[in-house]
């Protein structure tokens, strides 16, 4: 097997706030191999985007930082490297895509700057060479009329070209990683489809790999390889997305997928009952007891690690705890 | 059926003015963002309705209440045509006729308690005296799931879940027929979705509750309704029994829209994208059918005239000259 493009182990994210330190993320480790699109999936709140930035480091400064843990890329350690090297990597080894592209965009520059700026930082391309290289891109990503497209401005584009913007933009320096978070939450629908289409293409022809982030269980199933299903800061189950979706073990995961309008014509849906836990507000136990149907009083007071139930399948579950190997 | 629908909509149209010109202004065209939209609900149906965004869903909504007046068309309650009534007496069709709105982090006013949120509208119908308002509030409240302990506690205490359950408790409160519900899961988790879901189709079964169900997805449309009208561009593409409709697609757009959605179910099926590019600007509209720019069978005639509804089949209506 290749080796993985990213490895994060044990990943310990803190936010302060009011003297306090909040875990937005807690013991989450995770690899991405190469051609490979993992699914990052939970609710809102339970640290999913906190892992891309902390994998990109730009985690908001003064406020957060990371704890503990390895963030291992090209057989550096990312966490340990100074901002300098950082940039070096950012953008070029590693981009991103970010939710709301209209937002992503810089209003007051034309696209063709925007797209130039990585390039110019990162290679010694003249500026002919970068256009080229930009024209193709833009031609890549399905942009009608890339010439044009470039001396527009972000506002003169749809939301779904905008889009395609950011993706072409994120692939220009030939990332081996890219981190999409949300890509498609803010299109319709037909658009989302377009794009979803679009980076599937993409990747098969690169072999990248790729950290999908989203809430919608749906375009996990149709985009991912493999998937970890977060809660509460840490990961609960991880597998491959046919296990997830036919036999998944977590009290968690189930609750998710039933939760999903999704061909069940009649009934009520299976839905979790209760809230997502505020970050930090449980300090031990399983973070899912309280809503959990199934908990026991240990699941409570116990401290339940990630254990191997099956090939390539960890659940973090005290029912399953024993069955497998702890790892 | 004889029976006279609960709620019907006959030929409604809202066009907004384009202006022009800073201090003068002038009318240079119009965005026609519901246009010639008809349907009827009979009593404890769910209609859905379902679009992408600048389709006009919300318009229709805000044209059935009322909230803007439409261009033209008539809005029919228990028969009698609402339009043309005062504000005052537009009031007394808003008791059985109640809102639930996208974002409940913005549709609860912040500076009011439960209790105020949900007396607002029982003292705008002029229900009963201060005890017996007090009671209706707290059986509200109970019945959307939340307890006694909230009615002095203000929005910002609450999660986003318990906030849209104020928010149908807040619909509720004056017993209305017909609740419109615009986005009402849309800004929530799945599973704080599923949650309101539910609860939604429990109030129904126990009050037998009418609702217009707006959203853009798919799968709670069809969780829901019993009825699905598929807008594009403000005008209803297909309007079918929601078995008909997922089981015998036909119009193009309905049929694209369904392959767009990514399902648990049938996935892996890369490649069979049917609509490419974006939904045209409402500002200038397609000529003829609008669904003809993205429409992998337009023929001549479709770039020319527009299509009528037409029954395909037992209730279920296609506009498309495919038919």
């Amino acid at each position: 097997m290749d080796k993985p493009v990213i490895e994060i182990k044990d990943l310990r994210v803190e936010f302060y706030s009011e003297g306090n330190t909040i875990p937005a993320i807690d013991g989450v480790g995770l690899s991405v191999y190469p051609g490979e699109t993992l699914g990052l999936v939970g609710e809102s709140g339970c640290g999913k985007s906190t892992v891309a930035l902390a994998a990109m480091r730009i985690l908001p400064r003064g406020i957060s930082r990371i704890a503990t843990g390895e963030i291992l890329f090209d057989g550096k350690d990312l966490t340990k490297l100074s901002e300098q090297a950082m940039r070096d990597i950012r953008g070029n080894d590693i981009s991103m895509i970010f939710q709301d592209p209209m937002t992503s965009l810089n209003p007051v520059y034309t696209i063709g700057r925007q797209l130039r700026e990585g390039l110019f930082l990162h290679f010694d391309y003249t500026p002919q060479e970068v256009d080229e290289h930009i024209l193709n891109m833009l031609k890549l990503v399905n942009i009608p009329r890339p010439d044009m497209i470039m001396k527009s401005y972000p506002h003169e584009l749809s939301g779904g070209m905008q889009q395609r913007v950011m993706i072409a933009m994120a692939l220009l320096c030939d990332p081996e990683l890219l981190i999409a978070d949300e890509p498609t939450t803010a299109l319709d629908v037909t658009v989302q489809a377009q794009i979803l289409s679009l980076m599937n293409s993409i990747q098969e022809k690169r072999r990248m790999g790729m950290i999908l982030i989203t809430h919608d269980l749906g375009v996990v199933a149709q985009m991912c390889q493999r998937v970890c299903v977060m809660y509460a800061g840490q990961i609960v189950e991880t597998a491959p997305i046919d296990t997830i979706l036919e036999r998944p073990l977590h009290p968690y995961t189930k609750g998710l997928l039933g939760s999903m309008p999704d061909n069940t014509d009649e009934g009520p849906l299976k839905c979790i009952e209760g809230n997502v836990p505020l970050p930090g507000s449980i300090s031990q136990g399983c973070r899912f007891a309280d809503r959990c149907a199934d908990y026991c009083d240990a699941c409570r007071t116990q401290t339940i690690e990630l254990a191997a139930v099956g090939t390539e399948h960890h659940v973090r579950c005290l029912k399953y705890e024993d069955k497998g190997v702890v790892i | 059926m004889t029976q006279q629908p609960l709620l019907e909509v006959q030929g409604l149209k809202k066009y907004f003015p384009l202006k022009r010109g800073l201090f003068i202004k002038s009318v240079v065209g119009a965005v026609k963002a519901v246009d010639d939209v008809s349907f009827a609900l009979n009593s404890g149906e769910t209609l859905g309705i379902v679009g992408e965004s600048g389709c006009g869903k919300s318009t229709i909504a805000k044209c059935i209440l009322r909230l803007i007046e439409p261009t033209a068309g008539k809005v029919l309650f228990e028969g009698k045509d609402i339009c043309p009534l005062s504000m005052t007496e537009m009031r007394t069709y808003r008791k059985y006729m109640q809102m639930i709105f996208q974002n409940p982090y913005a549709s609860l006013d912040p500076q009011m308690t439960v209790a105020k949120i949900l007396e607002e509208p029982l003292l705008i119908q002029h229900f009963g005296d201060k005890q017996s308002r007090r009671q209706r509030i707290m059986e509200i409240i109970r019945e959307v799931g939340l307890d006694d302990t909230h009615y002095d506690s203000y929005p910002h205490e609450f999660s986003g879940g318990q906030r849209q359950r104020i928010a149908i408790a807040r619909a509720l409160v004056t017993r209305p027929k017909v609740i419109i519900a615009d986005e009402a899961v849309s800004a929530l988790d799945v599973s704080i979705q599923a949650q309101i879901l539910n609860l939604m189709q429990q109030l129904q079964q126990k009050y037998g509750l009418t609702y217009i169900f707006i959203s853009h997805s798919l799968p709670v449309i069809r969780h829901i309704s019993t009825t699905i009208g598929v807008l594009y561009l403000g005008k209803m593409m297909e309007y079918a029994p929601k078995k008909e409709l997922f089981a015998h697609p036909e119009h193009p757009y309905t049929q694209g829209l369904l392959n767009a959605v990514p399902s648990l179910a049938n996935r892996r099926k890369k490649g069979e994208i049917i609509l490419a590019q974006d939904v045209p600007s409402a500002s200038n509209p397609p000529s003829g059918c609008v669904f003809h720019t993205r429409c992998p069978y337009c023929k001549d005639i479709c770039k020319e005239q527009i299509p009528e509804l037409k029954e395909v089949g037992s209730h279920h209506w296609v506009a498309c000259h495919l038919w």
